[in-house]
């Protein structure tokens, strides 16, 4: 039971395997291009990718950043020193990589902390001159409380408009749009940065995406399907090793049936372990547990699931295994011995042939009869005689001799056959 | 007995096998679950000595704007025009410029600056002000060529015309660096030379004021800036001596410092903005005329006395060879444009 409970967990194993393998390369197979975007929502109207992002997954790359409405975004590629430099201490948001193969990590850069202070003081100065003293000032911090740094970010750029990089000669590639913005990049050699800012009032950073074409692996394809061909090849084996001995089982099952009285007590149970030891011909060849055995096989199948069986089995497979080629042994020495019974246990197949063909013979005597004369007789007398013979006109000395020779074999074969 | 104990190892070997199979599911669920890892960022190594900031196209593209920004102050006679693309010096003389083109009505004396360059000099300066160079092709109207300096000052600033120089007739260029290399700035007090830039130009001028009278005379062999100023004095001499009068010329350095940039050969080629005042003198009651087009037409309508003061603006263009070298330092081209007369 086991080895077949672990030969269909092999099985089952291989093909999850072969499955799991083959569906790496399909279904779950890695998209052809790597789309990747910002959350970020911190402070400041400028993203900066930090050096080697660009080039993160492969050397082209699809940069694109869209911003609310209708905010004008602009994008611009050029050298560390020179987007540094260009963003200075303002806050900005900076792209360090990827987090998942999805979203891109962000890091939120301040700006200096000297500058911070008179913006502060400076918004709400702003907001004071609308509308009345000190209340339009609490009213934005209130509303815009809920999110601090948001807050701080809305409050400069009340004090700050998003600046545009648009058309410096530092930028080796840029592109700027309403609302969205798009450009391609090759990496080249050097350490290059792209800025992504959203321009003009209340401006907000861009949401940045980059996407990046890859070349899809399928690692898992081959070892997959060779992992699981090896599990399902060795379930097979175990499944073929557990099922031989139940093959044996019948003819363990013979032999304790014609051996010592001790085994047929376990050969009987044994019996129904093995629902194909209800074979046809044979539990009707073995003579004195035939009967018995027909009958505790056909109940075997419906009553097995004792554990008990298992334990006579393993006994008798020994012993079977030992009896086998004894009896394979006994087989080539006296094979005649056994011929009778055999002829009646297996006579279907190689005995009653013979006695079938030979009653055929019979059946056509005069083709026999010649046989045996040819080479004294003509073959018209030979026609003759057998013509006589067969409609019983005469009845010759030679002739008479030879037909009871031929009668008492075929007499003979038929009365071995039947 | 021997059944029990068959048994139970029979138990185990199906429990390992039943281990090994879990093992390999769970180990391909894995492999499945965890595909290629996520890359890291891997930037290429900071450059030393650093990248030129510039590209050839860059800079092209940079001449193009300023060439522009030139042309169309040009055309509407409006300096706003050259606002961002022009400064410092450079924005000086061309405002002055503009504003005589206007007074006469006739932009012939417009300097004529061509932003088609035969040669382009990249810096490698990694902060700013950053400041490339330029030489042009021949104007047009066959004067030499012009040297062009552009300076960057800022990161949020563009490249700007800062100061040109008209080569003088002949003079043979130093050799830079590829503009894909780029050429390091020198700094206005380096000791790598046969002087500083700053001493240079400081030695220059007193030459140009006391010419051979200088202590630096023979430190700088004569050239095309000093011929002129002598053919100058001497033109001017026999008509003032007639009226008792005096000319003075007076060369003097500007607050803005000198900028240089390294040759190939080690050395450095310094361009420095200088100020000059022209002042004439006649002897009371008599009257002193601005001699030129153009000092006339920056003199206006004022009535003329027996006073005449001409201030100039100036730029020249040093070759500083290194320390140690064989050869002087010496002139490459001057820029001299009067942009102010008094009368008094």
């Amino acid at each position: 039971m086991l080895q077949r409970i672990i030969a269909a967990l092999l099985l089952v194993g291989g093909l999850v395997g072969v499955a799991l393998g083959v569906a790496s390369a399909t279904v779950w197979r890695d998209s052809d291009t790597v789309v990747a975007t910002t959350a970020y929502t911190g402070e400041g109207t400028m993203l900066v990718t930090e050096p080697g992002v660009l080039d993160l997954v492969a050397e082209d790359v699809t940069i694109r950043a869209t911003a609310p409405g209708e905010q004008q975004v602009t994008l611009a590629i050029g050298r560390e020193v020179d987007v540094t430099g260009w963003v200075g201490e303002d806050a900005h948001g900076a792209v360090t990589g990827l987090t998942d193969w999805d979203t891109l990590t962000t890091r939120a850069v301040t700006a200096a902390a000297t500058d911070e202070a008179p913006t502060d003081g400076e918004a709400p100065a702003d907001g004071e001159t609308p509308a009345g003293e000190e209340a339009p000032a609490d009213g934005e911090t209130a509303t815009e409380g809920d999110a601090a740094t948001e807050g701080d970010a809305a409050t400069e750029d009340a004090a700050v408009v998003g600046v545009d990089p648009a058309g410096s000669d530092m930028w080796l590639e840029e592109s700027t749009g309403a609302g969205s913005a798009t450009l391609r990049w090759s990496d080249q050699p050097g350490r290059w940065q792209l800025l992504v800012a959203g321009v003009g009032e209340d401006a907000v950073a861009p949401t940045l995406e980059l996407s990046w074409p890859r070349e899809v692996e399928t690692p898992l394809l081959w070892p997959g399907v060779i992992g699981g061909g090896v599990l399902i090849l060795l379930g097979l084996g175990i499944g073929a090793a557990s099922l031989r001995p139940k093959r044996r089982g019948p003819s363990r099952g013979r032999r304790s049936a014609e051996g010592t009285t001790a085994t047929p007590t376990a050969a009987a149970p044994a019996r129904p372990t093995d629902p194909d030891a209800a074979r046809p011909g044979e539990p009707g060849g073995v003579a004195p547990g035939g009967p018995a055995q027909a009958g505790t096989a056909q109940a075997g199948p419906v009553g097995e699931p004792s554990t008990e069986t298992a334990q006579v089995r393993q006994l008798t497979r020994r012993e079977l295994r030992e009896r086998e080629e004894a009896e394979r042994l006994a087989q080539v020495q006296p094979p005649r011995q056994q011929g009778g019974v055999r002829a009646w246990l297996t006579g279907q197949i190689p005995i009653v042939p013979r006695g079938e063909r030979r009653p055929r013979t019979t059946a056509q005597p005069t083709v026999g009869a010649p046989d045996a004369h040819p080479t004294t007789q003509d073959s018209a007398t030979t026609r003759a005689d057998a013509w006589r013979r067969a409609w019983g006109f005469t009845a010759g000395g030679p002739t008479a001799d030879q037909a009871p020779d031929a009668q008492s074999e075929t007499d003979e074969t038929k009365d071995s056959t039947r | 007995m021997t059944t029990t104990t068959r048994d139970t190892a029979r138990a185990r070997r199906a429990r390992r096998h039943l281990g090994g199979v879990a093992g390999g599911l769970v180990g391909a669920l894995v492999l499945a679950a965890c595909s290629t890892p996520l890359p890291t960022p891997q930037p290429d190594a900071t450059q030393d000595p650093p990248p030129a900031v510039l590209t050839e196209a860059q800079e092209t593209e940079v001449l193009a704007a300023v060439g522009e920004s030139l042309q169309a102050a040009n055309e509407a006679n409006d300096p706003a025009q050259l606002d961002g693309r022009v400064v410092g010096p450079a924005l000086a003389i061309r405002t002055s410029q503009l504003a005589v083109a206007a007074a006469r009505g006739n932009a012939d004396l417009v300097t004529e600056l061509p932003t088609d360059v035969q040669q382009v000099v990249v810096p490698t300066t990694q902060t700013w002000p950053r400041t490339s160079y330029a030489v042009s092709v021949q104007p047009e109207n066959l004067q030499p060529p012009r040297l062009m300096a552009l300076e960057q000052q800022g990161p949020r600033d563009e490249y700007a015309l800062w100061g040109w120089v008209q080569l003088l007739p002949g003079v043979t260029m130093p050799s830079f660096a590829d503009p894909s290399i780029g050429s390091e700035a020198v700094a206005p007090d380096d000791d790598t030379l046969l002087l500083s830039p700053t001493d240079a130009v400081a030695q220059y001028v007193d030459v140009l004021n006391l010419a051979d009278g200088s202590g630096f005379a023979a430190t700088f062999p004569d050239d095309a800036l000093r011929q002129f100023l002598a053919q100058e004095a001497e033109r001017h001499k026999a008509p003032l001596e007639t009226a008792a009068g005096s000319r003075t010329m007076t060369f003097a350095t500007t607050d803005e410092p000198v900028r240089a940039v390294r040759t190939a050969d080690g050395g450095a080629m310094v361009m420095a903005p200088l100020t000059s005042l022209e002042t004439f003198q006649v002897e009371e009651g008599g009257t002193v005329s601005p001699p030129t087009e153009t000092q006339k037409a920056l003199f206006g309508a004022n009535a003329a006395t027996n006073v005449l003061k001409v201030g100039y603006n100036d730029l020249v263009a040093l070759y500083v060879p290194p320390a140690g070298s064989e050869e002087t330092p010496r002139l490459l081209g001057y820029t001299h444009v009067a942009t102010s007369v008094a009368n008094q």
